[in-house]
């Protein structure tokens, strides 16, 4: 008793010390990113948004051409009705796999997991110019709508064909937070609900899916966003007819070097990205916690 | 769940950003240890074969002959030169651009020429500015399937906007300063001499006769490729681009009628390190000597009205430097598209995205 009274107060300091050391330790970790954020994000950002407001000279004119520009208002709405329709794509594409991907062998598993990364491990141009040569007239897409009674269909420079090329390059952002969050549902659950007499379709429906809810969030938002952005894939296998928002934020920087411009719509694009994100969090949270609280 | 995914994708961006860094540190180091008094030049360019063609020819016999270290860089940016200029720190020397980006910002961002060591007498007319002189020559020029026209082919740019008689696939330019403009001009009945001040109403209402068979190559690469595969039957082409997807087999020809000359330029970034080397270089690059070896190593075709560059049967149906086809051309006025870049981008974007 009396030896141990004295100890307490000195291990609780050891312990305090412990603590505190950590901490400080786990900043020190993190300062590299967030010098690196500081220094390649925060501050070509606050650079950018600045030049919104201040080329060629101070005032709110290059935001007011942004909203009094029909054509700018066009494509940008095009940009967001697109980047919905690939997410939805990729999403609807995505969803059967990620779930083969939790129930075939490791084995399997694994090459499943390879053809996703595939892409990743490819150059951009490359997986362009193949979807070139895939979208193109007489190429293997067109003869097969062809074969299915569709008629030769014209891909190369169509919305359509802009779409497939996005869809492909982004699958792997929906998939893998797709598998993430299947891999992680309690498969025990279905087989309850199954053995209390539920059909297939309400397991699906008021089990699996509000568990698998955050990954399709995740995804959905993920693709959603960097569609949002997409430079190289519209500029190749679209045509200036379907110019997506980032071509012409490359035309104001490059040809016309209209910084201010530029600046302006890429911060209305930052805002459109930003209300969207805020929107998900709220819509996300309640959707997954619906899901547990069901199991309570 | 979502907040492990969130995390973990923090984690790897900062992995990505750390590499960033690392990498970016490396060079800076060795760039910060070359004092600017030394002889030093930094040559930018486009890059692949042209800018290669564009060292062995120019750079590295000058460099011998003078006894200068130099460096090259790639590609040609002009958003890089403003912001250079813009932040006082400027690393290149000697820019290969397009003609209007000097004219337009000559003195602000470009470097007056000094013409005092460059022979400005050996260019065509028309084709120096204070700023830039010219250093190679190629010209957009309407090139059709052999195949599909036969023995009816058509002859100028009119016949591009003709579809009853010449029905099929177009090709053209997919920006503004591409050249689609001034053809419809042209196909619309104006003058070769008198199509500046371009008339957008009347170019667009041209276009849009053909927009339905009209599609667009946005990169030169793209326009090589999409001839290979004869996407289209008729097209509004760079001739290095037609000529290198003839050489592979594409069944093309091309009709010089109202061709529009182009030519690339040399310009010195305002503030550039080493000035005086940059006008040294630029008089040796468009020399008659240098200018018929870079002519023989690429498809584009010399400048310098000296030069003899030994070509092959098929290269000399492309050379753009021939008589006839100067004779048949027309130069883009660079001095126009240079004052006008930016209503014109816009009304061509309308116009497209419209």
């Amino acid at each position: 008793m009396t030896a141990t009274t004295p100890l307490t107060p000195v291990a609780g300091t050891v312990a305090a010390a412990a603590r505190r050391g950590r901490r400080p330790r786990g900043l020190l970790l993190l300062a590299p990113a967030l010098v690196m954020l500081l220094v390649f994000f925060a501050y070509p950002v606050a650079d950018i948004v600045w030049r919104a407001f201040s080329e060629p000279h101070l005032g709110l004119q290059n935001l007011r051409d942004v909203f009094a520009d029909p054509v700018t208002l066009r494509v940008l709405t095009r940009t967001v009705v697109t980047a919905f329709g690939v997410a939805t794509l990729t999403l609807v594409l995505a969803y059967p796999y990620a779930h083969l991907m939790t129930v075939v062998s490791p084995r399997w598993r694994a090459v499943l997991m390879a053809l996703v990364l595939l892409p990743f491990w490819t150059s951009l141009m490359a997986r362009n110019f193949a979807w070139i040569v895939l979208l193109q007239d007489g190429g293997p897409l067109a003869k097969l709508t062809g074969l299915l009674g569709l008629g030769e269909k014209p891909l190369l420079g169509t919305a359509v064909g802009v779409a497939l090329g996005m869809v492909q390059v982004l699958l792997p952002y929906m998939v893998l937070p797709l598998y993430s969050a299947m891999s992680g549902i309690d498969r025990r659950l279905l087989s309850a609900a199954a053995s209390l007499g539920a059909p297939r379709r309400t397991v699906f429906g008021r089990i699996y899916l509000p568990l698998s809810m955050p990954g399709v969030v995740a995804g959905y938002t993920l693709v959603f966003v960097l569609a949002l952005g997409f430079y190289i894939t519209p500029r190749l296998l679209g045509s200036p007819q379907q110019s997506l928002i980032a071509q012409v934020i490359g035309t104001k920087v490059e040809k016309l070097l209209d910084f201010g411009g530029a600046g302006a719509l890429s911060l209305v694009l930052l805002a459109l990205t930003g209300l969207l994100l805020l929107a998900v969090s709220r819509v996300a949270r309640p959707a997954s916690m619906l899901g547990l609280k069901e199991e309570d | 769940m979502l907040v492990t995914s969130r995390g973990r994708l923090l984690t790897a961006a900062g992995a990505a950003l750390a590499l960033l860094t690392a990498a970016c540190g490396g060079s800076d180091g060795s760039e910060g240890s070359a004092a600017s008094a030394e002889k030093k030049l930094t040559f930018t360019s486009y890059g692949s074969g042209y800018q290669q063609a564009q060292a062995e020819s120019w750079l590295t016999p000058w460099a011998k002959r003078e006894g200068v270290t130099t460096v090259q860089d790639q590609p040609t940016d002009y958003a890089k030169i403003k912001t250079m200029v813009d932040a006082g720190r400027v690393t290149w020397d000697v820019v290969d651009t397009e003609p209007y980006f000097p004219v337009g910002v000559c003195g602000t961002y470009a470097e007056k020429l000094d013409f005092s060591k460059i022979d400005k007498s050996k260019f065509p007319s028309g084709t120096v500015s204070d700023c830039a002189v010219p250093d190679a020559m190629y010209s957009l020029v309407l090139v059709y399937n052999k195949d599909k026209y036969g023995a009816n082919p058509p002859t100028s740019t009119a016949d591009f906007f003709d579809t009853a008689k010449f029905p099929g696939k177009r090709l053209a330019p997919g920006f503004a300063s591409g050249g689609a403009i001034e053809a419809a001009l042209l196909g619309d009945g104006v003058a070769k001499d008198q199509l500046y001040p371009l008339d957008y109403d009347r170019a667009f209402r041209k276009l849009d006769a053909v927009k339905k068979d009209l599609t667009f190559w946005d990169t030169s690469a793209q326009s090589q490729q999409a001839l290979e595969s004869k996407q289209a039957d008729m097209a509004l082409i760079w001739s290095g681009r037609a000529y290198m997807a003839v050489k592979n087999g594409a069944p093309y020809k091309a009709a010089w009628n109202d061709n529009m000359l182009a030519y690339a330029v040399l310009m010195v970034p305002k503030g550039a390190p080493h000035k005086d080397l940059a006008m040294s270089f630029i008089a040796y690059a468009t020399g008659a000597e240098p200018q018929a070896a870079f002519a023989e190593k690429q498809p584009y075709a010399p400048i310098n009205v000296d030069a003899k560059p030994q070509l092959d049967d098929l290269a000399q149906e492309w050379n753009t430097a021939r008589d006839d086809i100067q004779q048949a051309g027309y130069f883009q006025d660079a001095a126009w598209w240079g004052a006008n870049m930016d209503e014109a981008t816009k009304r061509w974007t309308a116009w497209t995205t419209g």
